[in-house]
């Protein structure tokens, strides 16, 4: 009789255990991806800021090719983070908002190809309006993930990221006297500190994908312990 | 302390994997079926009693022009649930 119940309670314990681990793989999934993701754009960034750095050292070909190898670097790894990413069972919320981001990476790459190579050296576009109508754009489509995960979700960080990269977006969109007057003023320490200015948003985007992993990692454990707040060993997920 | 005492509703494997699905979120009943991995006549028949004492509701929609039924747990569902938890608990430390 002691060893029936016993056996009855343990293999409920487990259903529970095993059904709550497999529905919030999910998420956890999700979290991954965004480390993941995080990771790969601050690798990427700072390839990027370096061979800007050594540009004037470099024979010119060499920092084309090395560009190159960039974007070939950036896209082989998007494309293997999000290969492994619709290959997990991912169900609900997660499955969604995983699509989304692909929609708005795919979007960034095409941009950044089409203002960085097709429109300069093909249609000869150098006019800086591009500029800044890309940056913008870039920084208002990442606005949109970000409203999407917090409305789909309960991560209200994930709204208030939405309003900062909206702010950046306006910012580089709207005339103000720190982008609107890049292409126009020679002065080399005004020039000196828009770079600044723009190396430190573009960290921002890296920074932003290991923040919202690290959270959301964080959150699935507080979700699991505020839903059941148990003292068992054997139940704890 | 015993089983005997363990509310007839949580007597079920598949109510339980049902309620410890919804723990998580909401779901379709396919994402249900595939979590519970029961036939479509059985899965009915247990959400039809889920819902009848309120610990699930849901909530029909046509999504495609399909009908697709969402489901998610109550506030009595979450409670009575985690009192089984509980339960579960007590029973265990009283075999230790």
């Amino acid at each position: 009789m002691k060893k029936d119940t016993v056996e009855r309670v343990e293999r409920d314990i487990q259903l529970i255990k095993e059904v709550i681990e497999n529905t919030t793989k999910s998420i956890s999934e999700l979290s991954k991806t965004f480390i993941l993701l995080g990771f790969l754009l601050l690798g990427a960034g700072i390839i990027n800021s370096l061979s800007h750095l050594f540009v004037a050292i470099i024979p010119e070909t060499l920092f084309f090719a090395s560009a190159l190898v960039f974007v070939l670097f950036v896209i082989a790894g998007m494309c293997l983070i999000f290969y492994k990413a619709y290959k997990t069972p991912m169900m609900g919320v997660g499955k969604q908002l995983i699509r989304i981001w692909i929609c708005i990476i795919i979007f960034q790459i095409i941009s950044s190809i089409l203002n960085n190579a097709i429109l300069p050296n093909i249609f000869n576009m150098h006019n800086p309006d591009n500029w800044h109508v890309s940056t913008s754009l870039h920084y208002l489509a990442y606005a949109v993930g970000f409203l999407c995960m917090g409305v789909f979700t309960d991560f209200k960080i994930s709204n208030l990221l939405a309003l900062l990269y909206v702010v950046i977006g306006l910012f580089y969109i709207l005339p103000n006297p720190l982008t609107s007057m890049k292409f126009l003023n020679t002065n080399p320490s005004f020039f000196r500190l828009t770079e600044i200015i723009d190396y430190g948003v573009s960290l921002l985007i890296p920074i932003t994908f290991l923040m919202i992993g690290y959270y959301l990692k964080i959150e699935r454990c507080k979700v699991s312990k505020r839903e059941f707040q148990l003292n068992s060993r054997d139940i704890s997920i | 302390m015993n089983f005997n005492s363990i509310p007839e509703i949580f007597q079920s494997r598949v109510r339980l994997a049902i309620i410890s699905a919804l723990l998580t979120g909401d779901k379709t009943f396919s994402q249900i079926k595939g979590i519970t991995h029961a036939a479509d006549g059985s899965l009915s028949m247990h959400l039809v009693k889920l819902e009848e004492i309120k610990f699930v509701s849901s909530k029909k929609e046509f999504v495609a022009k399909k009908p697709r039924s969402t489901y998610s747990l109550t506030q009595t569902g979450k409670t009575e649930f985690k009192k089984y938890v509980e339960l579960l608990e007590q029973i265990l430390e009283g075999l230790k």
